[in-house]
């Protein structure tokens, strides 16, 4: 009997013809990834609901009932705290050095800045009201558990699936029977866990067995070997977001996507610059600026974020290119060129399939 | 204990006292997305329950609100933390 280890329990369950998730936050991306077999998760956490709405109704005129998903970022812990208190507590050293930067380098203040209003539990909410209410196929947690409106989901038709960084949190969202547990490993993109994919993926897998959840490995994948390695812990299928920064779909700036294809794996730094965690991202003057001999400590959350909301907001909208960055992964090194999403999708299969052939000595029919 | 008034309104919040909660110590895995932003981060919190449950919306979305923290974000400058009940592991226990 020939199998293909390539159509895992991710395909018979969402009926996509390949394992390969892929997290964008454009929408182009999501609608060429599901229309080339895999599934296309859409990060809207910086959308209003009204406008998540026309992004599903826009993908979903684009992929029929192929499987496509929605992922927010949903809070796990809320602070007491009114913006006013909080400023009184930016230190004078760090406002004088973004004064600085800002003057030595022209960068001009912003035409507009957006602010969060602190509503965080109800912003979810109405976005959740409008996936369920849509009926999207999968609903994605990007950081909290969406353990709480599983049943609600369900009762949808919306499949929920959870990302973690840790295996007490994979324990906890297998406990409360989530359908998909995304184990993310160290070298991804953004915000990213403490331990390597290569170590939480078989761990998490190991708990998932026989309880009806499957697990998606993420964390540095962007390319088939990766799949097929996935594949071989146990995982069905991956997740992926940096290698879809440099498609031809994806908004990302044109120098955006140039800098991710000459950057390598060691490139990409965390820097706690942006917000007062670490967010792994493309190097830049501004992320460089707060490494120079001199330079002040970086602020906790959400004193960092809100000391360099107006320079960040000032760099963006003068399109200060060398200024600019992007989360981005280790994974960076998969990116040679920019192509259509399709291509990766089809590069992808077609390396994981060589790598199963390498191992078995024969090809995968 | 926190600002609730001005920090939940107009959120579909009820707060509710759990006794049995009080002065238990925890460890609570955090978090939250960046304002204005496509990013998050996450943070870890370590103290003990002041017994305070929070629940949000229907179904219910349920925190439990942590004091006497000794582990927290350096600089962190709250008294208290509501965190999700999902991400909370009694450390008075073998294993949560």
């Amino acid at each position: 009997m020939t199998t293909d280890p390539l159509h895992t329990q991710l395909c018979d369950e969402y009926g996509c013809e390949v394992p390969i998730v892929a997290f964008a936050h454009t929408k182009d991306v999501i609608a060429a990834v599901t229309n080339a077999g895999g599934i296309g998760v859409f990060g809207a956490g910086s959308r209003t609901p009204s406008e998540l709405r026309s992004d599903i109704q826009w993908i979903r005129e684009r992929v029929g009932d192929k499987p496509f998903g929605v992922d927010l970022l949903m809070p796990a812990s809320l602070a007491e705290g009114n913006r006013e208190d909080l400023e009184a507590q930016i230190p004078q050293p760090q406002r004088d050095f973004v004064a600085k930067l800002m003057a030595d380098n022209q960068i001009p203040a912003p035409k507009e800045i957006v602010h969060g209003d602190g509503q965080m539990l109800k912003h979810a909410r109405e976005s959740l009201e409008v996936i369920f209410d849509e009926k999207v196929p999968i609903f994605a947690s990007g950081l909290g558990s969406p353990a709480f409106v599983k049943d609600e989901a369900h009762a949808h038709g919306t499949k929920v699936w959870g990302l973690v960084g840790l295996p007490r949190q994979a324990r906890r969202q297998i406990e409360a029977g989530v359908d998909v547990v995304i184990a993310q490993g160290y070298d991804s993109g953004g915000h990213s866990g403490t331990v390597g994919t290569f170590t939480l993926v078989p761990e998490v897998v190991a708990m998932a067995e026989g309880t009806g959840t499957l697990v998606v490995a993420a964390g540095g994948v962007s390319n088939g070997r990766q799949l097929a390695a996935a594949i071989t812990m146990g995982a069905a299928g991956v997740w992926t977001g940096t290698i879809w920064l440099a498609t031809h779909e994806s908004a990302t700036e044109m120098f955006i996507k140039q800098r991710l294809i000459e950057a390598r794996a060691e490139d990409v730094y965390q820097s706690r610059a942006m917000s007062g965690k670490p967010i792994r991202q493309l190097p830049s003057k501004y992320g460089d600026a707060w490494k120079q001999p001199g330079a002040p400590e970086t602020l906790q959350m959400p004193l960092q974020g809100m000391l360099v909301a107006d320079i960040l907001a000032g760099i963006k909208e003068a399109r200060m290119e060398d200024w600019m960055t992007s989360p981005a992964g280790q994974s960076v090194v998969g990116i040679h060129e920019i192509k259509p999403a399709a291509e990766v999708v089809y590069q992808m299969v077609e390396e994981a399939q060589d790598a199963f052939d390498r191992i078995v000595g024969a090809p995968v029919a | 204990m926190s600002n609730d008034a001005q920090q939940f309104a107009d959120q579909d919040v009820r707060i509710t006292f759990d006794e049995t909660l009080v002065g238990r110590p925890v460890e609570a895995d955090g978090g939250a997305p960046i304002a204005g932003g496509q990013a998050g981060y996450r943070t870890t919190f370590k103290g003990r329950l002041t017994g305070r449950r929070l629940a949000q919306g229907d179904p219910a979305w349920l925190w439990l609100e942590l004091g006497d923290l000794v582990e927290a974000p350096q600089d962190f400058e709250h008294a208290h933390v509501w965190v999700d009940e999902a991400y909370v592991y009694f450390l008075d226990e073998k294993r949560s």
